[in-house]
């Protein structure tokens, strides 16, 4: 598969997240949040939330880097926040890097500052990573706060 | 400048910080924190914090993506925490978050950068 037709499936999965570009097996990590989660519902339903917790975001412009299977996409993403007559608009980047194969995603994992997420993303299906050589009880927080693994 | 060109200046920096990759008034942005860093010298000084002075540490896991102008790395960023960082004193522990950097790369060397590192987790592995 092309550099080129590795973009186009990320720029249109960008465009609409939906599951016609995804593995039956895709896993994404949600880098932030130390949260993964495997297959196309899954990644779908999460995906999903953290487009919703955008309520009012218009994403772009995407920079697009590909290098062998993997695309990563640069996106500015802005929201609007306050009352229409004090309404100010924020702007915080945000990469999505892509694992394409045979023209599906088959991993994403997500960077961006969890502080401008503002609704919640499904926790169901979920699964937090470890990092190797840490204590086997530490404290991560995902979107609906704090957990103790 | 093609993705050739890029990885040619930009790629001695992802590999061994060699600061000579960057240009004197680069812009080092943490996304998470919104702190910038600006100029080679202060960039050198972040790395030193990160990567000897607070940590022992190393990024493993290293992948690269170049194109016209910008680089971009993923990684393990991971070590143990041997000096005072963020008010917490050394713990001895051991540390690993991902991190990713995406470089805006010129003809004289990297102008910019932005650094996404979950410093929520990283806190977290300190027991802050």
């Amino acid at each position: 598969m092309s550099a080129e037709q590795s973009r186009v499936v990320v720029s249109e999965y960008l465009a609409r997240p939906t599951g016609v570009w995804l593995s039956v097996d895709v896993e994404l990590e949600d880098v932030p949040n130390g949260i993964r989660c495997r297959g196309r519902s899954a990644v779908n339903e999460w995906m999903r939330a953290l487009y919703r917790s955008f309520a009012d975001a218009t994403v772009g412009p995407v920079r697009l880097v590909t290098e062998g299977d993997v695309t990563v996409a640069e996106v500015l993403v802005t929201d609007s926040v306050g009352p229409t007559d004090q309404t100010r608009a924020t702007s915080a980047p945000m990469v999505v890097a892509c694992e394409v194969r045979a023209g599906e995603i088959v991993a994403l994992r997500l960077y961006y500052d969890r502080q401008m997420v503002v609704g919640g993303a499904p926790s169901s299906s979920l699964e937090q990573p470890r990092p190797r050589g840490a204590s086997r009880t530490h404290r991560t927080s995902g979107p609906h706060g704090a957990q103790e693994e | 400048m093609d993705a050739h060109e890029t990885r040619r200046i930009a790629q001695p920096y992802f590999d061994a910080h060699d600061l000579t990759a960057l240009v004197e008034d680069v812009v080092y942005v943490n996304t998470v924190t919104g702190e910038e860093i600006r100029g080679r010298e202060a960039v050198g000084e972040v790395l030193r914090l990160f990567y000897e002075l607070a940590f022992d540490a190393e990024a493993v896991d290293k992948r690269m993506a170049f194109a016209d102008g910008t680089a971009v790395i993923e990684s393990t960023w991971r070590g143990r925490h041997v000096g005072e960082f963020a008010g917490i004193p050394a713990t001895g522990k051991l540390v690993e978050v991902p991190i990713c950097v995406v470089a805006d790369v010129g003809p004289d060397g990297i102008t910019g950068a932005r650094l996404y590192m979950p410093m929520n987790r990283l806190l977290d592995q300190l027991g802050s």
